[in-house]
């Protein structure tokens, strides 16, 4: 047992939206976010989003990789790659460098796919990054 | 220098062979020092404030997780060094922190291998392990930017350094990570139903949602009621309460099986 406790670091820090909580606001998320309950208002994290076939998102969404089992009505901005499994719906558009879609999932809005988003999130990112410095 | 503070249920006839056994392993490690013996009538801060008069000490407490977390609180933020000798079994601290129980805890004592550990903060007042309260009668904001509203929940649990759970050890997929991260900046905020027994009827821990916040605004749902809030299993606070991380660190000896 004891071998199987550790801390949590922090590059790997998991936020856990339950079945059981609703989240209302701005989410920036600390380390990936698994979402197995409700959302809304807009979510954020530098890292993987997991929304379980339980979870439902009213919100913007920003995140590295997203895989997707639940419903979602908003805009999604994925910065490298995206999955719809079959029990996704998503009722918003879609920007992300690879997107992988399964048989039955629902996807109703503009998607766009490709490499460019990607690169000019990172030079974004880059030129906000060095302004902060300079500030 | 070093100072230890004795519990005071060690003043009871079962501890004398235990503590004799540490007494001599820490004369024969050569880091003996001066003893304090609570009693009803010398309290902890007292003791400690008058240990942080002296310069660079080394605080070391034998006995149970209670004495250890309040002499934290009073040496939170000093230059002093913290030690813990725990002399019951099932300590959250020595589990945490890596220790081996009664005599055997000495060496690591003596070996210093020094940890600064974050506290926390209720209102004006310092916390070092967790606080709890019951989720339905509160609303919550963290970080001065969501909501968070429970709706299946029974019980929230912040935590600063705890294992993440109400009561027992589970290993479920979703939770890989037992103990917090004192050291992250971030509080961990544990939202699920705590393990209830009633007679011949018993229902499991279930543990919902895991946030990470730096801030959490706890209210009463009804302005005309207060809600008590458990912190460090042991006092209690009223809301409204900010809950957050304090800059403050404490410098902890710990173990080599730590798991902070």
């Amino acid at each position: 047992m004891l071998g199987k406790e550790q801390k949590i670091k922090s590059e790997d820090a998991e936020t856990i939206i339950g079945t059981g909580v609703k989240v209302e606001g701005s989410f920036n998320a600390f380390g990936d976010v698994v979402v197995k309950g409700q959302l809304v208002g807009s979510l954020e994290t530098q890292n993987d989003l997991s929304l379980r076939d339980t979870g439902v998102i009213e919100a913007d969404i920003k995140a590295k990789n997203a895989s997707i089992a639940g419903e979602i009505r908003g805009n999604l901005e994925v910065e490298e790659k995206m999955e719809l499994a079959s029990t996704a719906k998503v009722l918003g558009d879609i920007n992300c460098r690879v997107l992988s879609i399964e048989e039955g999932a629902v996807l109703n809005g503009r998607c766009k796919v490709g490499g460019e988003f990607s690169n000019n999130s990172r030079e974004k990112k880059k030129q906000k990054e060095e302004a902060a410095d300079l500030d | 220098m070093y100072f230890y503070i004795y519990d005071s249920f060690l003043t009871e006839k079962k501890y004398v062979k235990t503590i004799s056994k540490i007494e001599t392993r820490l004369a024969s490690l050569d880091i003996a020092g001066k003893k304090y013996q609570l009693t009803i009538l010398r309290s902890v801060k007292e003791i400690t404030d008058d240990i942080l008069t002296k310069e660079s000490p080394t605080i070391v407490v034998i006995g149970g997780d209670q004495t250890f977390c309040r002499v934290v609180l009073a040496a939170a933020g000093t230059s002093a060094v913290l030690g813990f000798i725990p002399t019951e079994q099932d300590s959250l601290f020595a589990r945490i922190l890596g220790l081996p129980v009664n005599e055997y805890a000495c060496d690591v004592i003596s070996s210093r291998r020094i940890e600064g550990i974050n506290t926390g903060r209720i209102n004006n007042e310092r916390f070092f392990s967790s606080v709890i309260f019951d989720a339905n009668k509160v609303t919550l904001r963290a970080d001065d930017k969501y909501e968070i509203v429970p709706q299946k929940v029974k019980s929230v649990k912040v935590i600063n350094l705890d294992m993440l759970c109400f009561d027992r050890i589970f290993s479920e997929p979703d939770w890989p990570r037992l103990a917090s991260n004192p050291k992250d900046g971030h509080l961990e905020v544990l939202m699920g139903s705590p393990e209830m027994k009633f007679l011949f009827f018993k229902k499991k821990e279930k543990r919902d949602s895991l946030f990470f916040v730096k801030q959490l605004e706890v209210k009463s749902k009804k302005s005309d009621q207060e809600v008590l809030l458990r912190v460090d299993r042991n006092g209690t606070v009223k809301t409204p309460a900010v809950i957050r991380t304090a800059r403050d660190k404490v410098n902890l000896i710990v173990g080599k099986d730590r798991i902070v």
